[in-house]
């Protein structure tokens, strides 16, 4: 079994924002000549998400409008205050619990070197603390 | 209402190298990874920030580093000039004249002002030669931005970080604009004292430090000084400052205008405060 694993960046423009990631993940997994397996897309920001759901400009603002209301911005967080390991206060509990709903990877199939997904279904990157560059790895299993 | 940030340190990968981010982290004390100029470009943008006002830190006494140096913050006002303004950063124990200094450093790069953390950069802010920078600046009209309030960082002088010291400065340099950052905090009446007897001194409400920035100046703006009196008696001496990266600028801009004050209150602390400080008021 080959294992091919690379980082790449993604540039986020609002403060919360979902990405469409689909064409990147596809070039990469071209990049990696495995055929059949499975592809690993994962972020490493706690403070971001990556889920795969439909493509529509609609369900995008959805999306975001749900996490705004399912998570409030101005709760009474333990976790605003200051932070030493980063040098700055941590005022972002909303952002880290939206992070948790949503997870921070998704695990897709490949058949003929092809991402095996739905026709609906695109892979996004969900900014909920931006904007910020952030860095995904995607690891791909298979032959 | 488009905004001035009065307060940026652009600590951006593009000049934050190696040896800088060791400087970033024992010296200044932040230990994130630097972003690039591109995502302080948007948050500014999603906060309508119009104009942002970027600090150099010279660091070269204490530690042989700048966090940037002048000349990096003036390559970046050059490349966007409707967005940036520049203040240069220069240790009064540097070696040499410091009126060559200041036009070499600070005249001669286009930049508009002085950043000065004594604190950080290890200097008594009323020693002789901090004195002598001061009368330097009053003389070439350049405003002077100092650090105020708590340094977390423990390796620090406290006594250094103190507003009270900043009122021996202002009336010895009546004309030297002189902006006390962070409101003082945790000594925010004697920062408010120093401004409200001393025409040339101002007060920008930088970062958070009681919880989230929505926490923070609800609280400062309307619980520890009354919004009565942040709006009449501080109404032109309050600027808008985020300190990022140490925060992001739309978190600050949304926490300041949820305060609920006054349209017009809200509009000088946003913009023209700061813009009578630069001199470009419309």
């Amino acid at each position: 079994m080959r294992v091919y694993m690379r980082e790449f960046k993604v540039v986020s423009k609002r403060e919360r924002e979902i990405i469409n990631i689909t064409d990147r993940v596809r070039e990469l997994i071209k990049e990696s000549g495995i055929k059949e397996g499975l592809a690993l897309v994962f972020s490493k920001h706690t403070t971001t998400g990556i889920f795969i759901n439909e493509n529509e400009r609609g369900l995008e603002r959805d999306v975001i409008n749900y996490f705004n209301e399912a998570v409030r911005d101005d709760g009474d967080y333990f976790h605003h205050h200051y932070f030493y390991k980063d040098g700055r206060m941590a005022v972002n509990a909303w952002a880290h619990l939206r992070s948790i709903l949503v997870g921070l990877n998704v695990v897709i199939p490949l058949r003929d070197g092809e991402l095996l997904l739905g026709s609906r279904e695109n892979v996004y990157l969900a900014e909920f603390d931006g904007p910020k560059e952030r860095t995904l790895v995607i690891t791909v299993l298979g032959e | 209402m488009p905004v001035v940030d009065f307060h940026i340190h652009p600590l951006v990968s593009e000049v934050i190298d190696e040896d800088k981010y060791k400087c970033q982290r024992e010296v200044f004390g932040l230990r994130t990874s630097p972003q690039p100029l591109e995502t302080l470009l948007s948050q500014m943008q999603e906060a309508s920030v119009e104009r942002g006002v970027l600090l150099a830190l010279d660091c070269s006494v204490k530690a042989n580093c700048s966090l940037p140096s002048n000349e990096e913050v003036a390559s970046i006002v050059k490349k966007y000039p409707s967005k940036f303004v520049g203040f240069g950063s220069l240790h009064p124990y540097r070696e040499g004249s410091l009126r060559e200094l200041l036009e070499e450093e600070v005249i001669n790069l286009g930049l508009r002002g002085l950043k000065l953390n004594p604190s950080i950069q290890d200097f008594d802010p009323l020693s002789q030669r901090a004195l002598q920078l001061y009368g330097e600046l009053e003389r070439l009209n350049l405003p002077l931005i100092v650090h105020t309030g708590l340094s977390w960082f423990p390796s620090t002088s406290l006594e250094y970080c103190k507003p009270l010291i900043w009122d021996n400065v202002a009336r010895r340099f009546p004309n030297l604009k002189i902006v006390l950052s962070h409101l003082g905090w945790p000594w925010v009446w004697d920062a408010i004292a120093v401004a409200l007897r001393n025409d040339n001194v101002f007060l920008d409400i930088s970062n958070t430090f009681t919880g989230s920035p929505n926490e923070h100046l609800r609280y400062l703006l309307t619980e520890l000084v009354p919004k009565r009196f942040v709006e009449r008696f501080l109404n032109e001496k309050i600027i808008f400052g985020s300190d990022y990266p140490r925060i992001e600028i739309p978190k600050m801009v949304r926490a300041l205008r949820g305060v609920g004050l006054k349209e017009e209150i809200e509009e000088a602390i946003l913009r023209l405060n700061a813009l009578k400080i630069l001199g470009d008021e419309e």
